[in-house]
């Protein structure tokens, strides 16, 4: 570049001014992005599929959530980004996917969430009808046991809203004999209602074989007249097996069971009055327990635009989290901890607390280049320590490509102050979210309570990108590598070949590292908008501390 | 008095944003260094001019190496 040609320089305040307005156009745009992508999900099947239901007096699971749901709430719906081209994912039996046809399913077969009846928060599971029947793929499985194991930790009682044919027989082999496949939704209920987490189902279609169980294990079940039917196996099986000929009716039918198998509790004659009957079984519940002490909430200062517009449109760019933080805080407030710690090296790791709509919350988030130095993972594992002896729960923002490499570092003990770092966020065990709002890469990934950490709920956003490593990193990596092997061999490099391939990688990765695929898959439990993120979080924490805190033992730290 | 601009890390220069004989502000952002995937800004710790500048782009640079010298 010749100097003319040369931009004018900006002091960086300068710079970071200009780019604030395309900062907060950006994510706009993202975020619009993102609500199409969830209109697919919601929309599944189209008119078509909603004319179809009605035909048989049924509402669409989404409608039926609506009239279960309180008035004025909504449903805090989870793993909605999953099965999205769940075919061309090539895991989790993507080939059967797509051979059957079946390769993109968003939603996922089923909606789950939590919502608030009468006034208590429950997990409602509702298969999608309009979708293969409401079938359950590989991927409907993994959204439906992710939804029982909140259930479970937070302690809401499930309802289940069954209409499903089973298991999709073409993938009964990503399904049926696995732990976490279909017997695990019913080892599950069984094992919460021994802690005492009711059950409840409202039967509204077809539940054969294996789903019948959901009926029959349930607290209290409901079966609606002439739309559900429970049975070990159907009508023309029947007749197969031993000839008989049946009604699904008289074989399984709401009456059947309610008057004479006695495997279901409550008849009704139609989808309004199963309703009307869960909220009235709803109202039993022990009303919603907070088990911290929460002050009045108040407001932040920013709002979520002055978020947008202080996040670089780049992932790999450096943030400032304060002005992250500062737009989730009550009142803006956040309460820094070793602020003068290290420059340059211990604040690539913030560390706090705040309050989030009245709920204390402790913090560690990701900040300006993310890569955490020894001093900042030290300085984590301390406030994670401290965070955990005073039973807060902690919220995680993610923007980190890793720890610091190099000589100095790996003299310095970065290997062990980021074990220490994974060991004090596995130990933690306070109630925690993920929030990935930048790159997510890496052993940064263990030691911000990435999705094998088990955190309560993890969200991400448009920005968050979660692979192994960068794939311009991957690329190089595995280019040395064959680059060595065909040298090895005697061969000769062709360099044009290499280039291809070095570009593959990168665009492998940073396909593989986007949200949508990563939801597909659901390695998290949501991709959460700016304007969204406040209540998203707040609420996550809320329910998480339905029960309480418990006492974090640390284990063999090495400090 | 002159004053040595050094990179915190090691890394490999990704642009220079500024060229001899500038006037430079503290904080400005003077070269732009690649490391751990990310894009590090090295800014001005004082205020000055630049009197030379010891990188080009694309060098491999080690921690505290000077990049750029301010007068």
């Amino acid at each position: 570049m010749s100097e003319e040609e040369k931009k004018p320089r900006l002091s960086r305040t300068e710079r970071l001014a200009a780019e604030r307005e395309k900062n907060l156009a950006f994510w706009q745009a993202q975020d619009e992005i993102l609500l199409k992508h969830r209109a697919e999900a919601y929309n599944i099947g189209g008119n078509e599929q909603v004319a179809r239901l009605a035909k048989q007096g049924k509402k669409t699971m989404r409608e039926l959530i609506n009239m279960l749901i309180d008035p004025g709430t909504e449903l805090y719906e989870l793993g909605l980004d999953a099965g999205y081209d769940i075919g061309k994912k090539k895991l989790y039996g993507g080939e059967i996917y797509e051979s059957e046809k079946r390769g993109h399913i968003p939603g996922g077969g089923v909606v789950t969430g939590v919502g608030t009846v009468m006034g208590r928060d429950c997990m409602i599971f509702a298969n999608e009808n309009r979708y293969a029947a409401g079938t359950y793929f590989p991927i409907t499985l993994k959204k439906h046991m992710r939804a029982q194991a909140i259930a479970e930790q937070c302690e809401l009682p499930c309802i289940y809203m069954a209409d499903s044919g089973g298991i999709n027989l073409p993938l009964q082999l990503g399904c049926f004999a696995d732990d976490g496949h279909f017997g695990t939704m019913f080892y599950n209920m069984c094992r919460m209602s021994a802690k005492g987490i009711r059950q409840y189902t409202l039967s509204t279609g077809g539940n054969t074989a294996g789903g019948a169980y959901i009926v029959y294990l349930a607290s209290e079940s409901i079966m609606i007249e002439k739309m559900a039917y429970a049975f070990l196996a159907g009508p023309p099986m029947v007749k197969s097996a031993i000839g008989e000929t049946v009604s699904p009716e008289d074989l399984g039918g709401a009456y059947v069971h309610t008057q004479h198998s006695g495997g279901c509790d409550h008849f009704v004659r139609s989808q309004e009055e199963g309703i009307a009957k869960l909220r009235a079984m709803m109202e039993f519940e022990p009303s919603n327990k907070l088990c911290i002490e929460r002050r009045e909430s108040r407001e932040p200062k920013f709002d979520f635009s002055e978020m947008m517009r202080s996040t670089p449109v780049d992932t790999y760019q450096y943030i400032n989290i304060k002005d992250t933080i500062k737009c989730l805080a009550d009142d803006s407030y956040f309460h820094e901890y070793k602020p003068t710690y290290g420059p340059g090296r211990g604040d690539s790791v913030i560390a706090g607390k705040m309050w989030m709509k009245g709920i204390p919350v402790g913090v560690i988030a990701s900040n300006a280049s993310g890569v955490i130095y020894i001093d900042a993972a030290r300085k984590a594992t301390e406030w994670m320590i401290r965070c955990g002896n005073s039973k807060l729960p902690v919220l995680f923002l993610q923007g980190s490509p890793g720890y610091m490499v190099g000589k100095a570092e790996e003299w310095g003990g970065i290997g062990k102050y980021g074990s220490d770092m994974v060991r004090a966020c596995t130990c933690l065990d306070t109630p925690k979210i993920t929030y990935v709002i930048g790159p997510d890469h890496g052993a940064a990934n263990y030691g911000m309570c990435g999705r094998a950490f088990k955190p309560r709920f993890a969200f991400t956003n448009m920005r968050g990108r979660t692979t192994v490593m960068s794939g311009e990193t991957a690329g190089f990596i595995v280019e040395t590598v064959r680059r060595k092997n065909i040298i090895d061999k005697g061969g000769v490099v062709n360099e044009e070949e290499m280039a291809q391939f070095r570009q593959m990688m990168r665009d492998r990765y940073d396909s593989e590292g986007h949200p949508f695929f990563t939801g597909s898959l659901l390695f998290h439990d949501g991709v959460v908008a700016f304007n969204e993120a406040r209540n998203k979080i707040a609420r996550g924490f809320e329910l998480a501390l339905r029960v309480p805190i418990k006492e974090s033992i640390w284990g063999d730290l090495k400090v | 008095m002159a004053v040595e601009v050094v990179a915190h890390m090691p890394g490999t220069i990704a642009e220079i944003l500024v060229n001899v004989g500038d006037k430079v502000q503290v904080d400005d952002e003077l070269i732009i260094l690649e490391a751990m995937k990310m894009e590090n800004p090295i800014c001005s710790a004082a205020a000055g001019t630049v009197k030379e500048i010891k990188v080009k782009e694309k060098d491999k640079v080690d921690t505290n190496q000077v990049l750029v010298i301010l007068e």
